[in-house]
């Protein structure tokens, strides 16, 4: 079996992270490494880490023991809106939309970096514009792509389960400059020849920028082929890693998916 | 029939009631900080025209012509209170005491208005002091604001605000006055007070009349800076603040940065709104005056009622709620003198103050309460920031939309 620890090029190492609950051990002395540019897919039963891992290396939670190094750098105590300057962006399993925006403003926050975002410089039109602008072009065509762009006036409220999935994941690659994208379940609850779009969209984003995925999802029989590396996890522990295929024929992962 | 000066005075009153509801609607409506604290800081802005200001001017004179505060010393009727006390003594501590305070202002007065170098320094600290303290207390609040949740929050800053206000300012006499009334400046020019004087109709104060101006001034900026605001990009990170402060740090925002800045603005407008209120309605500054209810919870039955994030909607709040509570307070006294006397209760004067008290707050509570369930959006609902003109917007959308088909 590969080892992804063995991977040369690694953008994100997680080095001994535990993770309490009060008493519960959300994460185990997790140790794993994300390979650059790669689609790495995270799986496991519910209650398994999987979102919290996310939370831990998005920023959303801070660890009781271990390491988090991005690109060479501890990150460990940075908050999150520090890690996402530095290129690691997120979405959530529960989409956290903006109730009070509409469908393309909540795109539009995903990008960051504008200059109009003071309490002064708000005033400045002419500083903020053009960026504003080609923004909204940029949130425009994501929102084309997720096939949410005839909604682009509606609040998050009016939406369905899939939709507001799809939004939420709107905002998450609109980043700036992202490196490393961690999307929580982007295609649950979505059908299922718009999730094989969405996963062949994220491989043409690996491919067009190099950009590295670490993604939970339970529909294996979609995010499969799609995914380079995968990453089994049970009871806060990893118990699998390697190529996709052999992760999910492991004994062990297949145990844990049967209540062991 | 109304009197033309009473008018004006309540046209000035209601201007400080929108100027507030402004501020409040930027920090509570737009960013999401539920600022139950808004009397201290209108009190505070009231407090740099009235205590501080007095003291600056003292000074000034004092540097001025340096017999000033000797002359206190000797002549009555300041000696009696006065008396040996040192130059510092007298700045800090005496000031404030009545018996100094209602002959020292109206001469400050007189001696500001007498130069214009002087007039304009002494408005321009009250502006200054009043921005500067009002962001400072914004800054020492947003402190607490980053660690907790809202409506903890909501409770710190109401009770930082009673604390000060009805506590700090209201019990300890020598800061502001404390239980006895201190008199404001007016840091108007003789000569303008004068020319005014002869335009305006009779019975009209210059006083009055240039307060209203500012009032008016003070208004439409506030209104223009929080309109811009609104519809640029930044407020629209406020609107996503206020509705899922977490995800907006995933997108890299540093929200403990931003709820500082709006807390700072939004503080100093809301005392500069303080400095109108005591230049053109309320010259005389007493902080148990600032309550609670007139100047929170008022100001948050405005904005509820108006539309929470619409400047334009808590303006028309501003307007219909100042209207209802000057009916009510007109037309309740006599309705319960009425009643009362129909089952043979007499009223006295200090009632009559209590049913005027109690009806403007059931007021509140039930404008709050019917809002909040019939029409929580509001009369004018939030609007999406328009940060491009909506034909430009339009246009890239339909572009967009024609590439799918």
């Amino acid at each position: 079996m590969v080892k992804i620890n063995q991977v040369t090029d690694v953008i994100l190492e997680v080095n001994k992270v535990s993770k309490y609950f009060g008493s519960l051990k959300a994460l185990d002395d997790v140790t794993l490494a994300l390979p650059r540019g790669k689609i790495t897919l995270l799986i496991g039963p519910n209650g398994s880490g999987k979102t919290t891992l996310i939370n831990v290396i998005s920023g959303v939670l801070s660890i009781d023991s271990g390491s988090i190094i991005f690109e060479g750098r501890d990150i460990t105590r940075l908050p999150p809106h520090d890690r996402y300057k530095l290129g690691i962006v997120r979405s959530y399993q529960i989409p956290r939309l903006f109730q009070g925006l509409s469908v393309l403003e909540n795109t539009v926050v995903g990008k960051d970096g504008n200059p109009g975002e003071g309490m002064i410089y708000g005033l400045l039109k002419r500083i903020w514009y053009n960026y504003e602008k080609s923004s909204i072009e940029d949130a425009l065509a994501k929102l084309l792509f997720l096939n949410l762009i005839h909604l682009h006036d509606r609040r998050p409220g009016e939406l369905s389960g899939g939709q507001m999935k799809l939004l939420e994941l709107s905002r998450s690659i609109m980043a700036t400059k992202p490196k490393l994208i961690l999307l929580d379940e982007p295609a649950a609850g979505v059908n299922p020849v718009l999730a094989k779009e969405i996963m062949s969209m994220i491989r043409n984003i690996r491919d067009e920028l190099g950009i590295t995925f670490l993604i939970v999802e339970h529909r294996l029989d979609i995010a499969i082929d799609y995914a380079d590396y995968a990453i089994g996890m049970h009871l806060g522990r990893v118990i699998a890693q390697g190529k996709p295929k052999e992760v999910v024929e492991d004994p062990k992962v297949i145990e844990s998916y049967l209540g062991g | 029939m109304v009197e033309l000066p009473i008018i004006l005075m309540e046209l000035a009153n209601m201007l400080v009631f929108i100027i507030v509801v402004l501020a409040l609607n930027l920090m509570a409506g737009y960013a999401g900080i539920p600022n139950l604290g808004m009397a201290l800081f209108v009190y505070i802005g009231a407090f740099a025209v009235a205590g501080l200001s007095v003291r600056f001017a003292i000074i000034l004179v004092n540097i001025l012509n340096p017999d000033f505060i000797e002359m206190m010393r000797v002549t009555p009727p300041y000696k009696y209170a006065v008396g040996e006390s040192s130059i510092l003594d007298i700045i800090l501590f005496k000031v404030t005491d009545p018996a100094v305070n209602r002959h020292l202002v109206p001469e400050l007065n007189s001696i500001i208005g007498d130069s214009i170098p002087l007039s304009i320094m002494i408005l321009t600290f009250i502006l200054a002091s009043a921005i500067a303290l009002g962001a400072t207390l914004g800054l020492i609040v947003s402190f607490t604001a980053v660690r907790l949740r809202e409506d903890y929050l909501a409770i710190v800053l109401l009770a930082f605000s009673e604390m000060l206000v009805q506590v700090f300012f209201a019990q300890v006499d020598w800061v502001a006055g404390g239980r006895y009334n201190t008199w404001a400046l007016t840091p108007w020019p003789q000569k303008l007070s004068q020319s005014l004087g002869n335009l305006l109709p009779s019975g009209v104060k210059p006083e009055l009349f240039i307060g209203l101006i500012v009032a008016i001034i003070l208004a439409i900026t506030t209104l223009i800076y929080t309109e811009r605001i609104a519809n640029s990009p930044m407020g629209r990170v406020l609107r996503a603040m206020r509705d899922d402060d977490l995800a907006l740090t995933s997108y890299g925002r540093d929200i403990a940065k931003i709820r500082l800045k709006v807390m700072m603005v939004g503080s100093s407008i809301a005392a500069l709104a303080g400095v109108v209120y005591v230049l053109s309605v309320q010259p005389v500054v007493k902080a148990t005056d600032y309550t609670r209810v007139t100047w929170t919870f008022i100001p948050w039955a405005m904005m509820i009622l108006g539309g929470i994030a619409n400047n334009w909607g808590v303006i028309i709040g501003a307007v219909i709620v100042y209207i209802g509570r000057k009916l009510i307070e007109i037309l309740a006294p006599p309705a319960f003198t009425t009643i009362l006397s129909l089952i043979g209760v007499e009223v006295t004067g200090a009632t009559i103050d209590i049913v005027k008290a109690v009806t403007v707050n059931i007021l509140v509570g039930v404008i709050i309460i019917l809002v909040l369930y019939l029409k929580p959006e509001g009369i004018v609902p939030e609007k999406p920031s328009k940060t491009l003109p909506r034909k430009t917007l339009n246009s890239l959308i339909e572009k967009f939309r024609g590439s799918s088909s």
